[in-house]
């Protein structure tokens, strides 16, 4: 795994454990916006938030998770963790 | 009950806004205005924001680059800023039909948008936006304004419902004609027209900034923690 994509992990792991306190395992299996999740959608939606704030600020870049690109892609960056980090990864 | 609040306001130059930026710095809260042009509130509590509510991406834009990171939170919400032309469906300008639907609708939704993005894990925060008595009255000359005015309402009831978990509420006051520059400003026909509105209303007078306030403070209050997805109209109007 090179820097930037553990750094990203890095990220997204520490917004999810910011958003959701009781879960207890986060990994790159971790469900997001699917069925079986047990984070609720509207904490998917601060951690996307929290996500596009982070990243932005670290990268120096502006990175929106939630634009036409991602809703649109065959394989849903919201679909679990490992997914979204691939995602950051492509955009930056 | 204001006092150390960050309070937003949208149209905060001139007309009601003016009046309740004004209203609430008395009580000693913080308040950020926005609107399309410069403020005269000079108030070590006001801080202003030139943005044009119609142009969407500014808005995004001033909420991530400016007001986020000079106000960390924000507490209370007031969608005010509107624009109005009362025409004929026929011969209203094109326009003036977007510039409503532009600033009206869309300006409230992006403002409560980004807002809402720092309202989060908190205990108390309102959305309160100002609409019309148009949307029940809904007099001719008047049919996107009450749309937009209409859609505000609906906006306001369908964002209590996502962000109920994040202890935000969502509401809407629907007020009667007060006299204001925007007022002021139509024709005199359209100016006689609003009269004779008003002289129908079941409590037949032009509404007070007190009247609009009390419902504000009642919708902003601690205690109506319980109290979303509400529309309350002033002057007797259901």
């Amino acid at each position: 795994m090179n820097h930037l994509t553990s750094k990203i992990k890095e990220i997204v792991f520490e917004v999810i454990k910011n958003n959701s306190e009781d879960l207890k395992i986060i990994d790159e299996n971790t469900l997001l916006l699917s069925e079986g999740s047990s984070i609720d959608s509207m904490t998917i939606v601060s951690i996307v938030v929290d996500l596009e704030q982070e990243l932005s600020d670290f990268f120096k870049k502006d990175i929106s998770l939630s634009d036409d690109r991602a809703m649109s892609r065959e394989v849903s960056p919201y679909e679990n963790v490992k997914n979204m980090i691939e995602y950051i990864s492509e955009l930056i | 009950m204001y006092k150390d609040k960050n309070i937003l306001i949208t149209g905060s130059s001139r007309g009601i806004g003016f009046q309740l930026a004004k209203y609430f710095l008395r009580l000693e809260a913080n308040v950020i205005g926005i609107s399309r042009g410069k403020s005269k509130i000079i108030d070590i509590n006001y801080k202003h924001y030139i943005i044009n509510l119609a142009d969407h991406n500014s808005i995004i834009t001033c909420f991530k680059n400016e007001i986020g990171k000079d106000f960390k939170k924000i507490d209370i919400v007031i969608n005010n800023a509107a624009v109005m032309t009362s025409q004929f469906s026929m011969i209203m300008p094109v326009k003036n039909a977007i510039d409503m639907v532009n600033i009206n609708l869309l300006g409230t939704f992006f403002v409560s948008r980004e807002a809402s993005k720092f309202m989060r894990n908190k205990n108390f925060s309102r959305i309160i936006n100002i609409s019309s008595m148009a949307t029940s009255l809904e007099p001719a000359g008047d049919s996107i304004y009450a749309a937009t005015k209409t859609a505000i309402a609906t906006l306001a009831n369908v964002m209590a419902k996502e962000l109920s978990s994040l202890n935000i509420t969502c509401n809407t006051i629907a007020i009667t004609a007060i006299e204001t520059d925007m007022l002021l400003s139509h024709s005199a026909s359209a100016q006689i027209k609003i009269k004779q509105i008003i002289n129908n209303l079941p409590i037949p007078r032009a509404a007070k900034i007190d009247d609009i306030t009390n419902v504000i403070d009642f919708f902003a209050s601690e205690r109506s923690s319980y109290i979303t997805a509400q529309t309350i109209y002033l002057g007797g109007i259901n």
